[in-house]
């Protein structure tokens, strides 16, 4: 992936978070939207197959409505804590922008993605 | 399986966390009795809370963490960990040392440690205290002897780690210097993703181009994880002889990488010379290569050696000789680069 603009900023509300990155781009990202692209080992193999991933899509539906906590991991990823459901994901910046700006943060490659 | 080695070590198993009770986990949510299995994990969920709260407490109580890593191994990596923690604590300043070696861990033997039992109270570790009141922190306070191996697969290591990290009572600490296995896997991850507001790693280097290959993987590694990279340090890095003869004698000395090399007595008839054991400056041009800082380099010194045998590292035992001053220069360019890489930058999360 290209090199993506450094993240500033990040202010949780009651169902999204705003992000303000260095080029000036600002988004929202519902937290459902960020749940369902959950990069774990778990979670990325079932956005494999349509079946699975309409389940997780319906799972994610279903979590109450929170506000995670939101810690840093190393200088690279965001990691969210929610008190439901899974809070495994170590989400790099790069997958948060791809989130963000409604692109495919898998690129394809739900198995793979998110090694670390 | 449980992620709790430690308490399988500990002897006392006295209050480790595995063994800590609380209302809270005596029973499921419906009110019924909870099964040994249900309990266990209970009590496992309860831990691992706990320890992610105290990672989070760690990250206001402990001032600045510094990774040191090498690429290969045999580098002299615990020796320049053990010595940046004598170093730094000889200043004044509240040091703890963290021996993530889990399955070589040679620290406390350097620092006189050796043999030493950890004390657990409440499910908090309280770290040995070796000189200069450096706290320390190792697997091998849990092992049985020092001949004892630890045969354990990833998982259980990573484990042991978090509990190092998470359950240990550093109490406040103006510096944690982390030492490592060499490589860039499993240990130097679980620390970066578990440890919130890492300054940074020191790189540990010899001369040689293997070293100096593997070093450029751990630069790498580093800028992988957008951890800074406070520098690099070349460790035995020339060796300085010493000898007399007639006052001002000129004399050839044969070194090591086949070239003579001039010698002049002086008038006393005292001559030294420093002759490169390895190669010469390669930690330095690695370091402006990779465009990361330079930190300095630390002479090869056989009482360096002799030091950690005997449990009485150089910087103890000749605080003003030449180990223990190339160690307080380049503790004087760490904190600088510390100061710098605090500058930079910033996310900020509302």
């Amino acid at each position: 992936m290209d090199e993506v603009p450094e993240l500033q900023r990040l202010e949780r509300g009651d169902s999204a978070m705003e992000l303000t990155w260095s080029d000036g781009t600002e988004n929202s990202v519902d937290y459902r939207t960020l749940r369902y692209w959950c990069p774990c080992a778990k979670c990325g193999p079932r956005r494999g197959a349509q079946d699975l991933a309409e389940l997780l899509q319906a799972e994610v539906a279903a979590y109450p409505q929170e506000m995670p906590t939101v810690q840093t991991v190393g200088g690279y990823a965001l990691h969210f804590e929610w008190s439901s459901g899974c809070s495994s994901g170590i989400y790099r910046f790069e997958r948060l922008w791809s989130i963000a700006n409604a692109l495919d943060p898998d690129d394809g490659k739900p198995y793979v993605h998110g090694a670390w | 399986m449980s992620d709790s080695p430690i308490s399988h070590h500990d002897p006392s198993k006295e209050g480790s966390p595995s063994s800590e009770k609380s209302e809270d986990i005596e029973s499921g949510e419906s009110g019924a009795p909870a099964s040994a299995d249900q309990q266990q994990q209970m009590e496992q969920a309860y831990s691992q809370m706990k320890r992610k709260m105290t990672l989070q407490e760690m990250g206001a109580k402990i001032k600045h963490k510094i990774m040191v890593l090498s690429g290969k191994g045999g580098v002299g990596k615990s020796t320049v960990a053990t010595g940046l923690a004598l170093s730094l604590a000889a200043q004044g300043n509240q040091v703890g040392l963290l021996d993530i070696d889990i399955t070589g861990p040679n620290i406390p033997k350097m620092l006189g440690l050796g043999g030493h039992r950890l004390h657990v109270e409440e499910g908090r570790i309280y770290p040995a205290t070796g000189y200069s009141g450096v706290k320390v922190i190792s697997m091998a306070f849990l092992l049985d002897d020092e001949d004892t191996p630890v045969v354990w697969r990833g998982p259980i290591k990573l484990g042991a780690i978090q509990q190092f990290l998470g359950d240990v009572e550093w109490g406040e600490l103006d510096y944690l210097v982390i030492d490592f296995p060499p490589g860039t896997s499993d240990e130097p991850l679980t620390v970066v993703q578990s440890l919130p507001d890492i300054d940074g790693m020191v790189i540990v280097t010899t001369p040689q181009d293997v070293a100096l290959l593997d070093s450029r993987k751990s630069i790498g590694f580093a800028t992988s994880l957008k951890v800074p990279v406070l520098g690099v340090v070349e460790n035995m890095s020339g060796y300085t002889i010493r000898g007399t003869a007639e006052p001002n004698a000129e004399m050839k000395i044969d070194a090591p990488d086949g070239t003579m090399v001039d010698v002049v007595a002086d008038a006393d008839g005292n001559w030294s010379t420093t002759l490169d054991i390895f190669k010469a400056g390669g930690g330095q041009a690695t370091a402006e290569e990779m465009g990361v800082p330079f930190l300095g380099r630390l002479p090869f010194d056989p009482g360096v050696v002799r030091g950690g045998d005997d449990g009485v590292h150089r910087i103890v035992a000749d605080p003003q000789g030449e180990s223990a001053q190339a160690f307080a220069k380049v503790v004087e360019q760490l904190n600088a680069n510390i100061a710098a890489a605090k500058q930079s930058g910033g996310l900020e999360i509302i």
